[in-house]
């Protein structure tokens, strides 16, 4: 029975797994599908749909989202380390009430947020623009950069720090010689993943980015047209920049708790 | 709290030193703070009162008027999108946590060290890449020609009409938010005090009943997370429904996307969105109060 249960629930795991993974396989695999629909039998061997991506508008599409995601990023994972030290090492009322306030437009329903972003940079005069786009992309990920920022503070030792004062180091001189080198992969990784949920990010880029379409809103208006495995072929390039940035994130963060032990172990 | 003015300051610079220490905090703090006020907190404030404008010749008009929700409350089509919706959030969240449990479970006690963290990142790292093209893709495996119904073919079965069907759409969910609820539900179960589990088992329970009365309610709060934000994503999604579903089933994220496109009319949208926050809000305050109920018999 015990047997019985383990090879069951190993089985449904792996059932699981091929369920979230058939999507990426199939649209890897079609994209190198001779005919245009992603239907099995498989056609045959072609690499047309990877050539035929050489055009001007899906070119200006990935270095709109590239900017996006590079911009956005960097200004998510600055403030959100910001914010992250301030309520690591500082003390002062309605601490939650900040933590769960800045926490808050993730957990909105991304409809809404698309629909409250338009309307209010309309209103005051910032929509369609590659810039609307950073903005809000900046209020769904700098939460996300926070967060994985504060979990890595709450690691190193605060000591450290009152060790850099004892020795004359003003707070900010402690933080860039103490605490910076210490969270720096937490960063890269805030960094990274960050990037990959704004280059991945539809629904708002939809909504706010006017003519400047991004990758995303590209290849849904592509949706609208003929079936072409282009779309494959564009996702499956797609898919391979952003989990790249994915892993490496995943693999600095896994990576960072093993050093810091060793490092503490020798001091 | 530890500061540098404790180490160094002493007398009369102690006082100045504490307020750039405040001064420091708040420095650090604010960007993020005003940052979420004004793109944030502003828009949503707008909304609010966007519901109270009206639209005159295609020009927004600020003004006090219930024309927007009186225009949405009275539409026929209004309830049954709003009920439609929120059974396939409800259920397509729920669909997703229970899918998750023996997942999570053989996650938490069956691995560990280092294959269990590959088999984390393995779980989570789908749901930040390609959000679209997974929808895309998985209405093409549910087409009458797609992978399933070849799959079904071979087995002799006729083809089975997915397209559009609430099956499809619920497939769609679970392959836009499978991966982030099992992640979450497999935190949650990892966090479970092992010893506990194997004190049930000395005493004689069997492993059905250490899943029920232990391991459940001592992951009660993942799974109520997780089942919260299954229900917030399906509840906000355009894509499935639009797509995977073909627009024959509109749901309230539809009905927002055509009142801005076809007919550009804020108030009315701002309506509609108001209705989902409320929604979203009840549901999460429900879920909390299931989380975190009766946590201590003793003092219930």
């Amino acid at each position: 029975m015990h047997r019985f249960g383990h090879s069951a629930l190993a089985i449904y795991a792996a059932a699981a797994l091929v369920f979230i993974y058939a999507p990426f396989f199939l649209l890897v695999l079609f994209a190198f599908n001779t005919s245009r629909f992603p239907y099995w039998p498989f056609q045959g061997f072609s690499l047309h749909w990877f050539q035929s991506m050489a055009n001007g508008a899906l070119f200006s599409a990935v270095l709109n989202s590239l900017l996006v995601a590079l911009a956005s990023s960097f200004i998510a994972t600055v403030i959100g380390a910001m914010s992250a030290y301030c309520i690591s090492r500082f003390n002062f009322n309605a601490k939650n009430a900040y933590v769960a306030f800045i926490l808050l437009p993730p957990c909105v329903p991304l409809i809404v947020l698309a629909l409250i972003l338009l309307a209010f940079l309309r209103q005051v005069g910032l929509a369609n623009s590659l810039g609307s786009v950073v903005i809000c992309h900046v209020l769904l990920t700098s939460p996300l950069a926070f967060g994985l920022v504060r979990l890595r503070l709450s690691q190193v030792d605060p000591e450290f720090e009152s060790a850099a004062w004892n020795l004359g180091a003003s707070r900010w001189v402690a933080i860039r010689d103490v605490v910076l080198p210490l969270i720096l992969p937490s960063l890269v990784a805030a960094f990274l993943l960050t990037m990959a949920v704004s280059w991945d990010e539809f629904t708002i880029a939809w909504f706010v980015s006017g003519a400047n379409v991004t990758l995303p809103v590209f290849l849904w208006n592509m949706f609208q047209g003929q079936v072409s495995a282009m779309v494959n072929a564009i996702g499956t390039v797609s898919f391979v920049g952003s989990a790249t940035l994915v892993l490496a994130a995943e693999a600095l963060f896994f990576r960072q708790r093993a050093s810091t032990d060793r490092r503490i172990d020798h001091g | 709290m530890e500061s540098p003015s404790k180490h160094r300051g002493s007398g009369a610079r102690l006082g100045s030193l504490l307020s750039q220490e405040r001064i420091a905090g708040s420095l650090l703090g604010a960007p993020l703070l005003v940052w979420q006020l004004s793109f944030f907190l502003a828009p949503l404030v707008m909304m609010l009162a966007m519901t109270f404008w009206s639209v005159r010749s295609y020009r927004l008009v600020f003004d006090m008027s219930l024309q927007a929700w009186s225009d949405v409350f009275s539409s026929p089509y209004f309830y049954g999108i709003y009920a439609r919706t929120l059974l396939l959030a409800l259920g397509s969240a729920a669909l997703a946590t229970a899918a998750a449990l023996p997942l999570a479970y053989a996650v938490a006690f069956h691995v560990s060290g280092a294959r269990r963290r590959l088999l984390l990142a393995t779980l989570i790292m789908p749901y930040f890449t390609s959000y679209l093209v997974r929808s895309y893709t998985w209405r093409f495996i549910l087409e009458d020609h797609g992978v399933i119904n070849a799959l079904i073919r071979v087995a002799g079965v006729g083809p089975v009409r997915f397209q559009g069907s609430i099956a499809a759409l619920l497939i769609g969910y679970m392959g836009y938010f499978f991966c982030l609820v099992a992640f979450v539900v497999s935190l949650g179960m990892m966090a479970v005090d092992q010893r506990l589990m194997e004190a049930a088992r000395n005493l004689g329970a069997s492993p059905r009943q250490v899943f029920i009365n232990v391991v459940l309610p001592l992951s009660r709060t993942a799974i109520v997370t997780a089942f919260a934000l299954g229900f917030t994503l399906a509840l906000g999604d355009y894509v499935v429904p639009s797509y995977i579903g073909g627009g024959t089933r509109p749901t309230l994220s539809i009905l927002i996307v055509n009142t801005i496109q076809g007919q550009s009319n804020y108030p009315r949208a701002a309506v509609l969105a108001t209705v989902m926050l409320g929604t979203l809000a009840v549901v999460l305050a429900l879920g909390q109060r299931l989380a975190f109920r009766s946590r201590s018999p003793g003092h219930a």
